[in-house]
């Protein structure tokens, strides 16, 4: 009933206590050395292999694995809300910042067009050895789809190696699909970005079912054909380069 | 051997990536390779697989097409790309499966013997039918040490080359440079369409946004059926064995 009963042969509880000590320890010894820390330094690029969809710019973030810029079947943020219906990273990476787990983040220059390339340089400190990479960026020619790729570990590179990888497109759940005018923000149509209504929409992100288009019988679709598109939407490439 | 060379660089494609860093030290020099078409209703035109070493490419996403990968992704063509191919002193199967590959079925090279080579990436093309200048690729897959069987999805991409208008019948429509999708083996496709689509956007390599299609055989934008010959990826499954 009320007895408080501690375990102390719970194996998990001890290791947890165990591999503080041994950080503490390391900790300790590390400052006391004369060892100069070296950052770890990613480049990362991001290449648009759609059709007709510039990506805004691309956000980067590193950090450690409880981080999550967004998960399947569960609603988006508010900033990653921005992101898919507006193309501005500037709050899912105040989010991202605010987290525990949060490393580094960067944002690119600018919009990726088409068959173009985005590419950022992150630092982090030599010291972290969980180190993950997710990215985001919308397909401005759309209600709230964006290219995401959520939580890849990259702490395994060693200097001079990468790896790449697919992202694939998501819906964001918030907006609906309308592709009407005044709802896109992108070149189709230069209507509105962010709206923070949800109405309409799932509001939990999903795999995007694609671009239905006017050329497929949606008459009120300001799209055309070429906005449709097919996962991937962009190439994700690591180098370790430092 | 290039073991350590190999070893340094663990560029890999997707899923892939698991699979490659298990890899141990033994190295092995045998590869056959099987292509199962995963389409409803678009064929493969004869396919080319190589083995090449890591400076060689048949394409690259984001890079315009040269102009062998274009007779290929327009037409079919690998003859090109055999070229460029034996320039390299790459190894490589050309139409493993004695003509079209059609939807659900598959085709496995001969092995293909990459000892005593630097030929350790694997390379797949060859159009999608019907297609402007659709293809099915995959890009220099690092082939694992570690022998095995190994398994990869294949993207769809547009060579970026030429408008899919979706309109069959057209002149020499397989011709680098000639509008027109060169053929539809599957059947079901129309006439009389006023064309689905103008110049691409991205004429880069990219992945392709799949076909249009209507349901109207006699008119419409298309000459493809959008109830057959619609894709999604992936378009193939390629299984690779590696064996010492």
């Amino acid at each position: 009933m009320n007895k408080i009963k501690i375990n102390y042969k719970n194996p998990l509880l001890l290791g947890v206590i165990a591999s503080t000590l041994i950080l503490n320890a390391c900790g300790s010894s590390s400052n006391n050395s004369a060892i100069e820390k070296v950052d770890k330094t990613y480049k990362v690029t991001l290449n648009n292999v759609t059709a007709n969809q510039p990506l805004s710019p691309a956000m980067v973030v590193l950090h450690k694995p409880s981080l999550h810029l967004f998960e399947a079947g569960k609603p988006a943020s508010v900033g990653l809300e921005k992101l898919a219906e507006g193309g501005s990273n500037l709050e899912l990476i105040d989010e991202a910042k605010a987290d525990d787990a949060f490393l580094a983040s960067k944002s690119g220059a600018g919009a990726i067009p088409p068959g173009a390339a985005g590419t950022v340089e992150l630092s982090i400190s030599e010291d972290e050895d969980s180190v993950y990479i997710s990215v985001a960026a919308m397909l401005v020619n759309t209600n709230d789809a964006f290219a995401g790729g959520s939580s890849s570990k990259i702490s395994k590179l060693q200097k001079g190696e990468s790896f790449s990888m697919h992202v694939p497109i998501w819906d964001a759940g918030t907006e609906a699909n309308s592709e009407a005018a005044g709802t896109l923000p992108g070149p189709a149509d230069g209507g509105e970005g962010f709206n923070a209504s949800r109405e309409g929409d799932a509001d939990f992100v999903a795999i995007h079912q694609g671009i239905v288009s006017n050329a497929d019988g949606f008459a009120s679709s300001v799209l055309g054909e070429s906005h449709r598109f097919d996962n991937p939407g962009a190439l994700l490439r690591v180098e370790r380069i430092d | 051997m290039n073991t350590a060379k190999n070893s340094i660089r663990k560029s890999v494609m997707g899923s892939a990536l698991a699979l490659s860093l298990l890899t141990g030290n033994v190295y092995a020099q045998k590869v056959t390779v099987k292509v199962q078409n995963l389409t409803h209703g678009s064929h493969f035109t004869p396919l080319l697989i190589a083995a090449h070493n890591k400076d060689t490419h048949l394409f690259q996403t984001g890079s315009a097409a040269s102009a062998h990968l274009q007779a290929m992704a327009e037409g079919g063509d690998i003859s090109g790309l055999v070229t460029d191919l034996d320039a390299a002193t790459a190894l490589h199967v050309g139409n493993p499966a004695g003509g079209l590959l059609a939807p659900g079925h598959s085709t496995t090279t001969a092995v293909i013997d990459t000892d005593g080579t630097d030929n350790n990436y694997l390379s797949i093309v060859a159009m999608v039918l019907p297609s402007n200048d659709g293809f099915v690729g995959v890009n220099s897959w690092h082939i694992p040490a570690a022998p095995g069987t190994y398994m990869m999805p294949a993207l769809a991409y547009d060579a970026g080359t030429e408008a899919n208008d979706e309109l069959l019948g057209l002149d020499n429509a397989g011709a680098p440079g000639n509008a027109g999708a060169p053929g539809a083996p599957s059947g079901s496709a129309g006439a009389g369409g006023t064309g689905a689509a103008a110049a691409d956007t991205n004429q880069s390599v990219h992945v392709h946004r799949g076909v249009l299609g209507d349901t109207d055989a006699e008119g419409g934008v298309s000459d493809l059926d959008s109830r057959v010959h619609r894709w999604l990826n992936p378009v193939a499954r390629v299984t690779v064995i590696v064996s010492e």
